[in-house]
């Protein structure tokens, strides 16, 4: 509890990492908080753009449109030759006049460009209002020279045709010519030469033939006549000229300042659309730097995480793992103030509370040692293969050997000490025989700290009188185990046992060419009936008895059944095995016991014989042969043997 | 008034002595309105209709070059001038080098609605071959006892500065003299070779044959140019015009000043039927001066102009290019101001009367070098490619040889202009080919709707941010020309 309160306050490593999350966090809002305040200030932008920026553009844009078109109109107005359609262009630069005036209306309020651009818009209407007067007067005097022209045309070649006098013809003639000159030749100075010779030629006519000349006077030389009236169409048509010049001027005004507008505005939105682009550059750079303190901040969370945590893991990994022992210095390095240098602080206690157990522990096994060595016992150490210790005893066990590895050992005991698992002993079955002392040693084998090093204990102990011990418990128990395999009644071996012979003859291959005799005491059931049951033991008695005589000590003979009894014989031949059983057939007969059942008078047995030939019969096929044969010899009359001979039932002899 | 009284006095006495026929001659007066020098277009129609009302026969030979450039030339193309020259009593035009200035077909247009014939002896019209529509070769006119023609010779550098090869020039005696012999075999007993400076530098002149007069158009102070041959030179927007007596024998020249006469009240009403209402756009205040200015042609032809670096400024903030480069030829105010000035938009037009509009052309530092060079390299002429600049300065030394005259060529701050391509602005004209520069090979980066306004409005807009401007010289031009002793 001393070690937790240490750790807590600013040294703390939970509260110093928590702080440098929570800065992060708060990093991160300001990141939010700045990508608001720009996103929002983008926006502004972006609406002023679009709310008054750009549909400033687009009267801007139409009013190029009417500008344009006035333009047109004017063109149009000086080259009009109907008044009617001139009156219509009127109206129509009247409405374009207006609309224009309209859209700069609305783009007039503080701006002194275009309320200056609106005054010169409007001069256009009364100039081209005053194209088109100067045209209708110049189509007007256009007309009338055209009229009069014809007339002064008509004339002459009339007074052409009345004159006589051929010089006042040919005066005649060339005004004729003159006239018609004036129409077609395209300079005005051309037409200057030839009012100039007109006028000459009038001259001529005025003293030559007063006559023709009077008529002419008026239509070509008096105020309204041709020749003035061609100097006012040159006036007129200087005066359009003129006109449209200005009008083109002021319009090329227009349209420049219409342009420039346009431009500054344009400009105007362009710088907009920079300082949003700027705006949002800055927005970039300055969420870069955020960002890289929050990088930074990172870099020195895992700098002081490594220093202060990963490093003190891997040191404390290091501690635990090699070192074992934890000095002042080390819990120093951890800094005992946060979580970790209290951590290693337990550490310690715990460690220091260790090395003092190892302390104790290596005390207790020097302890051991000296018992080791002071006492009888028969014990080795063995480190590593290496003998380090033999007490006396032990010794002279193998005196005879030089002990120095557990090599040199007898390999039985080798054996013996690899077979035991550490901390167990051997089974007094399977302790260690010494021949030279006649005795049983029981082996044991232990871990010990043994002069500092993890060795391990073998020790003897004689168990001899347990093994004898042992060994007398088991005649007797043998004695137990055959009389357990003996039939009771007659002493014979009994069925189970027989059955176990058959077993182990199964697993052996070894051929043994042995026979087995079967016997069985002819009508014993009717002896059994007439005389009871405890005459007929007695006379199971009598035939095991002859059995049991006449069987040779390699054989073994067994009640197989009720009245069934059977010889074994093992490595025997067929004349051996069928002597035997002639034998005992005879014996019992000759005891001569009365059997008032019998047709031999007397009590008898029936005996079937069958001796393996080859290694492929088994016992119980050469039983069942033996069975067949019995059979067959009850079936010849009883008290015979029968032999089993080459796979056919013998004579029954 | 007594020296208006001496002259026609003088004069008056003089044709009763002689009793001589006149030729009055000008050129190079495309100014519509009237100057301090005393040049006024109605004043020379007062002395004109002076003279021919008088009982002596009396031409006025127009040496061209007037129909442009003025504020209205932008507009109507020269045919207010045209308008002005009816009423002038021009008896025949020479057409010259800025008649052209849009074009053949609109000297053709023009030729309809003037009261005088037109004429140009050496120049045909590539598309056709043959002389230039409603313009002809020569022209035969009666002066008392004589028959004047009158033949134009134009130089071949027209198809430099504003017919760009759409014209085939005679630059050859032999074109000339076939036509002298023409004009002798259809009468004529007085012969005047209207021509320009260029070219009679390019041909021997002396083997022109059969000319009486050669009347060379330039704006100079009217003067006796040779006597034998006889030449004169003409023109300018000043008081001056030159004033023949022909006689049988032959002829001599005197200049008039017409600063003293009263101005003709029919040319003022045709100027004004050009110009009444244009006040509203032409007397509008841009700025004032706060220290004296110059836009003086020897100034800015050779050397760094106040007025120069002024539009040189506005044209770059204008098109923000790196540099501005335009030539001093396209500035024609000629005149000084002093400190306090008001600069109205009349001024500036007058100033670049040629409109014109810029462009922005992307080039490399040699590009840049080798136009510099070109600037400089008729400078001994005053020629009027020479570049007035802005966002450069530059040293020339007249005294090498063409080609390798810039010593030295800076950025404004005086830094070194480094390897690599730059954004320069220059006017339509040079970029067209314009006084032989040749823009083919670089790129045009400004746009089409930005290279619609004209220079003029360019500099308006610029001097109109400002309510007072120091025109200075700070040493983008300096001329390093050892002074020979």
């Amino acid at each position: 509890m001393e070690v937790e309160q240490k750790a807590s306050g600013l040294k703390s490593l939970r509260f110093r990492i928590a702080a440098a999350v929570l800065f992060m966090l708060l990093l991160m809002l300001l990141t939010s908080g700045i990508s608001f305040f720009y996103f929002f200030k983008l926006k502004s932008a972006v609406n002023q753009q679009s709310q008054q920026a750009l549909p400033e553009l687009q009267v801007l844009n139409s009013a190029q449109l009417n500008i344009t078109r006035l333009a047109n109109l004017a063109i149009e107005v000086s080259n009009s030759t109907s008044p009617a359609y001139s009156r219509i262009l009127m109206s129509q630069v009247r409405e374009q006049v207006d609309e224009l005036k309209h859209s700069l209306e609305l783009l007039a309020e503080n701006n002194a460009q275009i309320k200056r651009l609106m005054d010169v818009v409007g001069k256009v209407e009364p100039s081209v209002t005053n194209i088109s007067l100067s045209k209708s007067m110049l189509d007007q005097v256009d007309k009338a020279l055209n009229e009069r022209l014809f007339s002064a045309m008509t004339v002459t070649l009339a007074s052409f045709n009345q004159a006589n006098d051929k010089e006042v013809k040919q005066i005649l003639g060339e005004i004729t010519s003159d006239l018609a000159q004036l129409i077609t030749r395209p300079h005005l100075y051309e037409q200057n030469q030839i009012t100039a010779r007109l006028v000459k030629q009038m001259q001529q006519l005025q003293q030559q033939a007063l006559i023709h000349y009077k008529p002419l006077e008026p239509l070509l030389l008096s105020p309204r006549g041709v020749l003035e009236l061609l100097s006012k169409r040159e006036i007129h048509n200087s005066e359009v000229v003129g006109l449209t010049t200005q009008n083109r001027i002021l319009l090329g005004n227009i349209v420049d300042f219409g342009h420039r507008v346009y431009m500054d505005n344009e400009a105007n939105v362009a710088q907009q659309a920079q300082a949003i682009s700027k705006n949002s550059n800055d927005f970039i750079n300055v969420l870069m730097l955020v960002l890289l303190v929050q990088l930074m901040v990172a870099a020195a969370l895992m700098v002081y995480l490594h220093k202060h945590l990963f490093r003190r893991l891997y040191a404390l990994k290091g501690l635990v793992g090699q070192r074992k022992k934890i000095t002042a210095h080390d819990v120093a390095f951890f800094d005992e103030r946060n979580e970790l240098g209290s951590l290693v602080k337990q550490l310690q206690t715990y460690l220091e509370t260790i090395s003092k157990q190892q302390a104790q522990i290596e005390s207790t096994s020097l302890q051991l040692q000296s018992v080791i060595k002071h006492s009888h016992m028969m014990a080795a150490v063995i480190y590593q293969d290496e003998i380090l210790y033999l007490s006396e005893p032990f010794y002279q066990l193998f005196k005879d050997r030089e002990l120095k590895s557990i090599h040199d050992f007898p390999d039985d005991f080798q054996r013996r000490i690899a077979s035991i698992q550490i901390g167990d002993l051997t089974t007094l079955e399977s302790a260690y025989w010494d021949v030279h002392r006649q005795s049983w040693f029981q082996v044991s084998k232990d871990n010990i700290l043994w002069e500092g090093k993890k060795a391990y204990l073998i020790s003897l102990t004689d168990v001899s009188s347990q093994v004898r011990a042992e060994q007398e418990f088991r005649k007797t128990l043998s004695v137990v185990e055959s009389e357990s395999k003996l039939d009771a009644l007659t002493g014979l071996y009994n069925r189970k046992l027989f059955e176990d012979q058959v077993a182990s003859l199964k697993q052996t291959t070894e051929f043994m060419s042995f026979a087995v005799l079967l016997f069985d005491v002819d009508f014993f059931k009717q002896y059994n009936d007439k005389l009871g049951h405890l005459q007929g033991d007695q006379v199971l008695k009598m035939v095991a008895s002859v059995i049991k005589r006449n069987t040779p000590s390699k054989g073994m003979a067994i009640r197989y059944g009720g009245e069934e009894l059977l010889v074994f014989l093992p490595k025997a031949n067929s004349s051996e095995a069928l002597e035997i059983a002639q034998d005992i057939v005879e014996e019992v007969y000759q005891q001569h016991v009365p059997h008032p059942s019998s047709p031999h008078q007397y009590l008898s047995v029936s005996c079937g014989v069958s001796v393996q030939e080859s290694s492929s019969d088994s016992l119980l096929k050469v039983f069942d042969q033996a069975d067949k044969c019995l059979y067959q010899a009850k079936k010849s009359g009883r008290n015979r043997v029968t032999l089993w001979q080459d796979g056919n039932l013998g004579d029954s002899l | 008034m007594i020296k208006k009284l001496f002259v026609v006095l003088s004069m008056y006495m003089f044709s009763m002595m002689a009793h001589a026929d006149k030729i009055i001659f000008t050129s190079n007066v495309p100014e519509l309105f009237a100057q301090e020098n005393g040049y006024s277009l109605a004043k020379m129609a007062t002395v004109v209709k002076r003279l021919k009302s008088s009982n002596e026969p009396v031409l006025f030979v127009h040496g061209g070059d007037s129909l442009s450039p003025n504020p209205l030339s932008v507009y109507d193309k020269g045919a207010h001038m045209i308008s002005i020259m009816n009423e002038l009593g021009v008896d025949v035009l020479a057409v010259n080098q800025r008649e052209f200035k849009d074009g053949i077909d609109q000297v053709t247009l023009l030729s309809t609605q003037a009261q005088f014939p037109m004429v140009l002896t050496n120049l045909l019209d590539r598309r056709s071959m043959q002389p230039v529509e409603g313009v002809q070769p020569y022209v035969l006119l009666p002066l008392g006892e004589h028959s004047i023609a009158v033949l134009m010779a134009v130089s071949e550098n027209i198809n430099t500065t504003f017919l760009f090869n759409k014209a085939f020039v005679y630059e050859t005696v032999e074109h000339i003299n076939r036509w002298v012999q023409q004009v002798r075999s259809s009468g004529a007993t007085k012969v005047i070779l209207v021509t320009e400076r260029d070219f009679l530098k390019s041909v021997p002149v002396h083997s022109i044959e059969g000319v009486d007069m050669m009347m060379v158009t330039q704006d100079v102070e009217d003067h006796q140019v040779s006597s034998s041959p006889w030449i004169f030179a003409s023109g300018g927007v000043d008081d001056e015009m030159t004033l023949i007596d022909v006689t049988k024998d032959g002829q001599t020249a005197s200049v008039l000043h017409i600063a003293e006469e009263e101005p003709d009240a029919a040319m003022t009403q045709v100027i004004e039927r050009y110009t009444s209402q244009l006040d509203v756009v032409l007397g509008q205040q841009l700025t004032r001066l706060s220290g004296p200015m110059d836009s003086q042609r020897d100034t800015l032809r050779s050397a760094e102009s106040s007025w120069g670096n002024i539009v040189m400024d506005a044209i770059r903030q204008y098109t923000h290019a790196d540099f501005s480069l335009i030539i001093g030829g396209s500035i024609r105010g000629y005149r000084d101001y002093e400190a306090g000035y008001v600069l109205t938009r009349r001024d500036i037009q007058r100033e670049l009367p040629f409109g014109g509009t810029v462009y922005v052309v992307r080039i490399t530092k040699a590009k840049l070098k080798q136009v510099l060079e070109h600037g400089v390299s008729q400078v001994e002429g005053l020629d009027g490619r020479f570049l007035q600049v802005s966002g450069l300065h530059y040293k020339y030394d007249a005294s090498r040889p063409v080609g390798q005259r810039i010593v030295e060529m800076l950025h404004s701050n005086n830094r070194e202009i480094d390897e690599g391509e730059y954004t320069v602005a220059i006017s339509d004209y040079m970029l067209e080919g314009g006084d032989d520069y040749d823009f083919s090979d670089a790129t045009v980066v400004s746009d089409k709707v930005s290279s619609q306004r004209l220079i003029w409005n360019i500099v308006s807009d610029y001097l109109e941010q400002y309510d007072e401007i120091q025109p200075v010289i700070e040493g983008r031009i300096v001329n390093v020309t050892p002074i020979l002793p």
